[in-house]
């Protein structure tokens, strides 16, 4: 159970901070709460990714829970916003899915071996937009230039047999389908597991930003002076590489901070810092679980040398009656009693290393991502050993001066003849 | 080497009551001698036995082996007396269940180092001294009561110790058995020059000692 714990306490830091590590982006703006809240961000990504200077890449994402419905291909027909058929919508295969907004362009900067990197989450991607720019948005909401394009989760893709050229129908704030969208691609995710991501979406799409914003309303808002206003959850940003040390990040925060005041700039070390700590609760935890087995295992073991020792009182006596000394006396018990937990340990580490097995796969399962949790090497099941030793040692000090302080005499008088 | 005790008392307390299991005893025995002590239950003589062999302490008096009192000897000093300067054979053989004839005689020379190397070797002459040498991988558990007492009486020797402390050592055997035990201790004392002191019951043990002493009520009378 010891080396259980540990193997996952060792394994969650590692992969969280492995992952954190593994990321492109340096710094993200994001909103405070969930809703979206950074406007204009069209432009202000632009202005970031012109800069030159300290950016390398930029990608404004928006993100949110959004509803499809998937018809009878048979069936299916395509349809703008705004310009709904005059059909029955089949809302029996309707499902929730997370919805992403990108712009193809910005986000090709983010992709590593054809998988799109996405707050430490690798999407794999089968297919691509076919219009890599957002047009919607620089032709001024024209559907003329509506693409209609749309990523879906291979998860669905599988369930409706869908193909790519494919139609869906997304779903608007009235709760019927809105527009059409045509299947340009597939994503494949660790995101969606069998834990709290599947209970609330079924699988995740991808759209150009515009057309999400266009469709689920945070597109263009008139504010009393005419400005437009666009918006999105997040802003990736990577920085150049002779920007990366921590006096340049400190820098570009500041300004940052300055240009967007009311959001939240995070680095890749604030990001491993708050992920730490969040882990460091489990694995406080999974330790503190653990060393509460161990101590109740030594006493369960201090308790099996009394036992054992009061049973050998006779055999101990006439140790001491024939000359041999108390620290012979006690080594021997010591030897006994790390052979025994020795014994318990070896033959707890089979249990152990399923316990961490299944652990591991509880909990990707749990928190639905593709993560190793548990990690169980030597040097981990060493140090178990070690403190395991050390509990020993203490727990048979005990039994040791019982056993070599007993009256001569009485412990003659109950020698065992086995 | 001399054992001397002076004016020994032991008493032992049993609750509210006192037990006097040895009262005022003076007795000296020469190194070399044969001494039996006889006497009846409870008349004291494993009680004066186990004083000699410091594996208990007088209430008064003191005990003197070679010269040195022991009598209020640190548990250490009395352990490594126990070890190197007395063989102890019980009545009931007492030897270690777990461990193989072989292995019961060679602890006590292990304990002490004494003949660093050549330990094992010792262990084996020693067993075949006492005729036993082809049962040295056997545990108790698997010899006669004969057996186990020639093994305990190996053991005994381990260290080579001067003085050998024998309580009722024929008492759980038969009179063959007793009499092949009588042999060995009667020759360790003629040709190797070792104080044997027998605790016994059995006056025809008694007979084969140089000297016999006789107890009553914690006293010798005889």
């Amino acid at each position: 159970m010891v080396v259980s714990l540990a193997s996952i306490s060792l394994g969650l830091h590692d992969a969280s901070v492995q992952r954190m590590e593994d990321s492109p982006r340096d710094l993200v703006i994001s909103s405070l709460g969930l809703e979206p809240s950074i406007e204009n961000v069209h432009s202000s990504s632009y202005a970031l990714d012109s800069d030159g200077v300290n950016f390398s890449a930029v990608m404004p994402l928006l993100t949110l829970i959004g509803s499809i419905v998937i018809p009878d291909q048979a069936d299916a027909v395509e349809f703008l916003p705004g310009h709904p058929p005059n059909i029955i919508f089949n809302m029996d295969r309707r499902e929730d899915i997370g919805v992403l907004g990108l712009i193809p362009e910005l986000a090709n900067d983010f992709m590593v071996d054809d998988s799109l990197i996405i707050r430490s989450e690798r999407l794999e991607m089968n297919g691509w937009f076919e219009e890599e720019g957002d047009p919607f948005h620089y032709t001024g909401y024209s559907t003329d230039h509506f693409s209609s394009e749309i990523l879906i989760d291979e998860n669905i893709m599988e369930r409706y047999s869908l193909e790519h050229g494919d139609i869906v129908y997304f779903i608007g704030p009235s709760g019927t389908p809105i527009s059409s969208l045509r299947i340009s691609g597939s994503v494949k995710t660790s995101l969606i597991g069998a834990g709290l991501t599947q209970e609330l979406v079924s699988g995740i799409g991808i759209l150009h930003l515009s057309e999400l914003q266009y469709l689920t309303g945070y597109h263009i808002r008139s504010s009393s002076n005419g400005n437009r206003t666009d918006l999105a959850n997040a802003i990736y940003i990577d920085l150049n590489k002779d920007r990366n040390g921590p006096d340049s990040i400190n820098e570009v925060v500041i300004g940052l901070e300055q240009q967007f005041p009311g959001l939240k700039i995070s680095s890749k070390e604030n990001r491993i810092y708050r992920l730490e700590e969040e882990v460091l609760v489990l694995e406080v935890f999974s330790m503190g679980v653990g060393i509460t087995t161990l101590f109740i295992g030594a006493l369960f073991l201090s308790s099996i040398m009394v036992i054992d020792v009061e049973d050998r009182r006779g055999e101990i006596a006439l140790m001491r009656a024939i000359g041999i000394s108390r620290r012979t006396i006690y080594l021997q018990i010591l030897k006994d009693s790390l052979l025994l937990s020795m014994l318990g340990a070896i033959v707890g580490l089979i249990p152990g290393s399923i316990g961490s097995g299944l652990l591991d796969r509880y909990l990707r399962s749990f928190y639905g991502v593709d993560m190793v949790f548990s990690k169980f090497t030597p040097g981990m099941v060493m140090i178990s050993f070690l403190f395991l030793i050390i509990m020993v040692v203490t727990f048979s000090i005990l039994p040791g001066i019982r056993s070599t302080s007993a009256d001569l005499q009485v412990g003659l008088g109950s020698f065992n003849h086995r | 080497m001399k054992v001397e005790l002076n004016n020994i008392s032991k008493v032992y307390k049993m609750g509210d009551s006192s037990v006097h299991a040895l009262k005022g005893v003076d007795i000296i025995v020469k190194s070399g001698e044969f001494l039996s002590i006889m006497g009846p239950s409870g008349s004291g003589k494993t009680t004066l036995l186990n004083m000699i062999g410091a594996l208990d302490r007088p209430t008064s008096g003191t005990v003197l082996i070679g010269g040195t009192d022991i009598t209020n000897m640190a548990e250490s000093g009395r352990s490594r007396l126990r070890l190197n300067r007395f063989g102890f054979i019980f009545q009931q053989f007492y030897l270690l269940p777990a461990l193989n004839a072989f292995q019961n005689v060679h602890l006590p020379i292990k304990e002490s180092r004494k003949f660093g190397h050549g330990g094992r070797k010792k262990a084996r002459e020693l067993l075949e001294l006492v005729g036993v040498s082809e049962r040295e991988k056997h545990l108790p558990s698997q010899m006669s009561g004969g057996e186990q007492q020639r093994v305990a009486i190996a053991r005994a020797l381990a260290n080579d110790p001067p003085i050998i402390l024998a309580d009722e050592p024929t008492g759980e055997l038969d009179t063959e058995n007793s009499r092949h035990i009588m042999d060995i201790l009667r020759d360790l004392n003629k040709n190797m020059g070792k104080t044997i002191m027998i605790v016994t019951h059995d006056p025809e043990v008694a007979r084969r000692s140089k000297r016999t002493i006789k107890m009553k009520d914690g006293q010798i009378i005889k």
